[in-house]
């Protein structure tokens, strides 16, 4: 499942045609992102939109009346480092490492929320989807002194560490991960390719 | 108002010589959380520096509170009082109000000006500069120093951020200041510092007391403290939170008692532990509730003081043989020496990783080529070398500029490379170990030259860690160097070089480093005699050879000392390397095997094919005997690059496989540039920049190594790269095409930008873009001259624009 996350970071369409030398590569790199990662999540529940959700049909749409969690997850700076280092060392395997390592953070995130007892989840919605801002982001980590696990900010708005994600899921017992209410419903990339932005299972 | 505080002035004087003659020897009490106390009084806002001004009555009273329950230490309510967190506000307004806020009630108590991180990142992972980070904190020292009794720097996660505030407080005040840390409960920091590192440097760099606050409950802080209990030799400090939140309906809760907590603290205060305090979650109770010990003397303890080297992340003592890796130093090496001069800096960074996968255990690094800055050039690569290697560092110049600016942003305890037994060179470089809190190594020679004899390099040796002590570098800080000289002039010394190794061994007791391969120039057969000279050198007491890690000769016969000197770990040692080397060499390298390459009919298009760099590499060393370099390019290495950038198109290769094809690729006219200046930039010249605000670089990294392997000279200007830079590479190098990169759709402004400020000065060559957010459109709107979707159609677009 991971691979043929990886293997649609590094562009390709059909996972079955791999070849064995980029399938060594994957499992080379999904071993070390675990060795280097420090994985890190932190949530807070909220039962009412919030100022910066309010009258933005983006936010409005996904959560309709549910309660919501804001979370932010990252790796950590290690695995930041330790792309720089690979990208002199062998920049193929620096390219399908640092997929990997992407892959990893949402395995991660969603292996962690499946544990959390709020009933059914909603999606990870982050902040830019749907036409809402991706400077919400820095809303949500302050909300959450997401600092405190290594979160920050460039001027442009860039996370760092890079493998860092920030998000709003919906929570309840008669919420689903599905498309309703999605902003790119009708046009989505993922769904012309017969798949989802989330991992449905 | 400031006649008020001149006369506060003078009585902070007498305070903080009362706090210093307290401290370590008496239980000093901090205060504890802030936040807690902000919501119980329903005034918890964005920015709680701000209730200095429109609350002080408040924060007064909290104050009141603490020192009610029985605190020596008031915190002022400042810690993200920094331009990076309110960039608009009258932050010299809100720290002066937050002192007087902290003062209003205090009688007996010592205030502390509070400072925490930055919140933003610093470069070279992030992109604030060391120098800005520098000049905020001491933004804040400056606005506080007359009036407060000492700085508290709290809740750092980043050593390097720590280093620098430090440095901002002991450079612009006098007043103590105390340092602590979160660690998580890996045992380390965020950024993967560990107690030991941080104290080593700390309490080297001269902070007064060192800890760890925040991070966890007391009970799970237990093997952090027990860390510092150990190694630190500063007054130790520790406030920890109200034990693990419990998470309830979402919201985070604390529920530790206070009679809990100070159970766990009164364990720490009978480790030796000399400060304690609470922090998230605590309030007056926690604090009354450990002001039980109070007063008390400080219980003594025994701490580890040895020899230390360490970068943020990895420490290196010399409990066994280290190896201090030597091929960053441009004496003797013709191309470390060009890539100086070019500011090749990979090629640099490259020499660095090899010898850590070859088992260097720190690495040397001298950067001193005629006509070319070594000291930007140290700043540069130390900073570099931070973020790409865990190895620390030994900064080695003759320029004293470049060692304090190798010691100033290096992160970590480095080795300075060397001071001698001359008295200005002593007196000149001591300080700066101190500053930075370097470890020294000493090299015994002097105005008159290199003694003759053992004992006069002896003299010299103890000469110098005297002096070191009067600066206040302990012993344990000194290494000494005996020189190696070189046998075939000056054989019978060879032996006094070993003598005064094993005097200042036995005698000074301080670890000792020799240039092993020094003894053999102008001889044939330098390895035997190296190796033996090394073997002799470690039976006399060497501790740090410096040696080129990749010549196993050298690494084996350091193993085989060990193996025969040491313990039976040792022994494995040498067995267990002695196998892995066998296995490797029998290893069938792992290729692409998708591609078939049996119709070709030339081995180097093959090797290309498979991506195996090194075999490209070879064979085309051996096919420029018999084949001019042009018809290796165009008849075989075009060829064959063209044909993996189809398949890659048609997908029966992937992007790992178009990469590693073209790095041999890359090789292979690498080789062919070595050997024919002439066939140096056929193609032509790119400059490629992933613009600033960005530090996703991967892309653009991608498309240097297939234009590489075109055989196009890049200059690559890195990631988060000003406009101004862009425009300077142009002028300097310039190049047929500019390439930029762009990850997301903040930073394609800042690519807006770039374009606009090289187009309105002049740059007259295309400006293409790339990114995963650029589309046609996008490019067009911004005025790119080009936009293409992958680096493969970037370099066929580039080639056809220059063959017009």
């Amino acid at each position: 499942m991971l691979k043929i996350e990886i293997l649609k970071y590094l562009g390709l369409k059909d996972a079955n045609s791999v070849d064995e030398y980029t399938n060594s590569l994957i499992d080379k790199a999904l071993l070390e992102v675990e060795q280097q990662s420090g994985f890190k999540y932190i949530y807070e529940k909220f039962d009412e939109p919030l100022p910066f959700m309010k009258d933005v049909s983006g936010y409005q749409n996904y959560l309709g009346d549910s309660p919501f969690l804001l979370c932010a997850t990252t790796l950590g700076v290690q695995i930041d480092r330790y792309i720089q280092r690979l990208q002199l060392k062998d920049m193929a395997y620096a390219t399908v490492f640092d997929a990997a390592a992407s892959v990893f953070l949402e395995m991660k995130a969603d292996e962690f929320e499946k544990n959390l007892k709020f009933g059914n989840l909603g999606f990870r919605f982050c902040p830019g989807y749907s036409g809402t801002s991706f400077i919400d982001n820095q809303e949500i980590v302050r909300l959450l002194k997401a600092e405190k696990i290594g979160i920050t900010f460039l001027e442009s708005g860039l996370m760092v560490p890079l493998k860092s994600m920030v998000g709003v899921i919906k929570i309840g017992e008669n919420v689903k991960k599905s498309c309703d209410g999605c902003a790119a419903k009708g046009d989505c990339g993922f769904r012309k390719n017969g798949t989802y932005c989330y991992r449905n299972d | 108002m400031p006649q008020k505080e001149t006369a506060v002035s003078g009585k902070t004087e007498h305070i903080v010589t009362e706090m210093i003659e307290k401290l370590g020897k008496q239980i000093m009490i901090f205060d504890g959380g802030f936040g807690t106390e902000l919501e119980k009084r329903g005034i918890m806002t964005k920015c709680p520096e701000m209730l200095n001004i429109t609350n002080p009555d408040d924060i007064a009273e909290i104050h009141k509170d603490y020192i009610e329950a029985g605190c020596d230490f008031i915190t002022t309510n400042t810690f993200g009082a920094n331009r990076c967190k309110m960039p608009n506000e009258d932050r010299k307004a809100v720290i002066e109000k937050a002192i007087e806020n902290a003062r209003r009630y205090r009688t007996t108590q010592y205030v502390m000006m509070d400072i925490g991180p930055l919140g933003k990142m610093l470069a070279p992972v992030g992109e604030l500069p060391f120098d800005d980070a520098y000049e905020a904190f001491k933004e804040m020292v400056v606005a506080a120093r007359d009036h407060v009794d000492g700085f508290i720097l709290e809740t750092f996660a980043d050593l390097y951020e720590l280093k620098c505030a430090l440095l901002a407080v002991k450079e612009n005040s006098d007043k103590p200041v105390f340092t602590t840390m979160t660690f998580d409960n890996t045992g380390h920091t965020l950024t993967g510092t560990s107690p030991r590192i941080m104290a080593e440097l700390m309490s080297n760099m001269g902070a007064d007391a060192v800890g760890v606050n925040c991070s966890l409950g007391p009970k799970e802080l237990k093997p952090i403290v027990d860390e510092f209990v150990k190694y630190c030799d500063k007054p130790i400090i520790v406030q920890p939170n109200r034990g693990i939140p419990m998470v309830r309906c979402g919201k985070a809760m604390y529920q530790l008692s206070a009679e809990a907590f100070a159970e766990v603290m009164n364990e720490f205060y009978l480790q030796g532990v000399a400060i304690l305090g609470g922090c998230c979650g605590t309030n007056p109770e926690f604090i009354k509730a450990i002001a039980v010990n109070k007063d008390k003397p400080v219980v003594k303890r025994e701490v580890i003081k040895e020899t230390m080297i360490c970068s943020a992340t990895q420490s290196v003592t010399f409990d066994k043989v280290r190896i201090c890796g030597e091929r960053i130093n441009p004496t003797g090496k013709k191309k470390l020496k060009e890539a100086i001069i070019n500011g090749d800096f990979d090629y640099i960074l490259k020499e660095a990783i090899k010898q850590e996968e070859a088992h260097a255990d720190l690495l040397d690094v001298n950067l001193g080529v005629p006509k070319t800055d070594d000291v930007a050039n140290m700043k540069r690569v130390v900073m570099k070398l931070n973020e790409i290697t865990n190895l620390p560092l030994q900064i080695d110049s003759s320029n004293v500029k470049a060692i304090e600016v190798g010691c100033r942003y290096y992160n970590g305890v480095c080795l300075i490379n060397s001071v001698n037994g001359n008295e200005s060179c002593m007196n000149t470089v001591f300080p700066i170990a101190q500053r930075y809190g370097a470890v020294v190594l000493g090299l015994t020679m002097d105005d008159n030259g290199i003694p003759q004899t053992a004992e006069e390099r002896f003299a010299i040796a103890e000469r110098i860690v005297k002096s070191a002590e009067k600066h206040g570098i302990a012993r344990h800080r000194m290494m000494i160097d005996t020189l190696t000289l070189t046998c075939s002039a000056q054989q019978p010394l060879v032996k006094e070089t070993l003598r005064a190794l094993r005097m200042v061994t036995e005698k000074i007791g301080v670890k000792t480093s020799l240039g092993v391969s020094n003894v053999s120039f102008g001889m044939p057969n330098r390895e035997v005699i190296n190796s033996t000279f090394l073997t002799m050198a470690l039976e006399n007491g060497l501790t740090m050879p410096i040696i080129n890690p990749c010549n196993a000769m050298m690494t084996n016969a350091i193993l085989a000392f060990n193996a025969l000197r040491g313990n039976a770990k040792d022994l494995d040692n040498f067995v267990n390397n002695a196998i892995s080397v066998e296995t490797s060499t029998a290893q069938i390298p792992q290729t692409p095997d998708n591609l078939n390459t049996s119709n070709s009919s030339s081995p180097l298009h093959d090797a290309v094919r498979r991506g195996l760099r090194e075999q490209s590499v070879e064979i085309t060393r051996q096919l420029l005997e018999n084949q001019s370099p042009m018809s290796i390019i165009n008849e075989i290495l075009i060829p064959t690059l063209n044909e993996v950038g189809a398949d890659f198109e048609k997908q029966v290769i992937f992007l790992p496989q178009l990469i590693s094809a073209s790095e041999a690729c890359k090789g292979a006219f690498g080789v062919i540039k070595e050997k024919f200046q002439q066939a140096d930039n056929q193609k032509g010249t790119v400059v490629l920049a992933t613009v600033k605000g960005d530090v996703h670089d991967i892309g653009k990294n991608i498309v240097k190594v297939i234009f590489e392997s075109y055989g196009y000279k890049v200059i690559d200007l890195g990631k988060d790269t000003p406009k101004e830079t862009v425009l300077e590479a142009f002028r300097k190098h310039n190049p047929d095409i500019i390439g930029l990169s762009a990850l997301m759709t903040t930073t394609v402004l800042s690519m807006e930008e770039t374009i606009h400020y090289l187009k309105d000065n002049n740059v007259n060559v295309p400006i293409f873009v790339g990114g995963a957010v650029l589309n046609q459109n996008l490019a067009d709107e911004i005025k790119a001259d080009g936009y293409t979707k992958d680096a493969l159609e970037f370099v066929e677009a580039v080639g056809k624009l220059l063959q017009n």
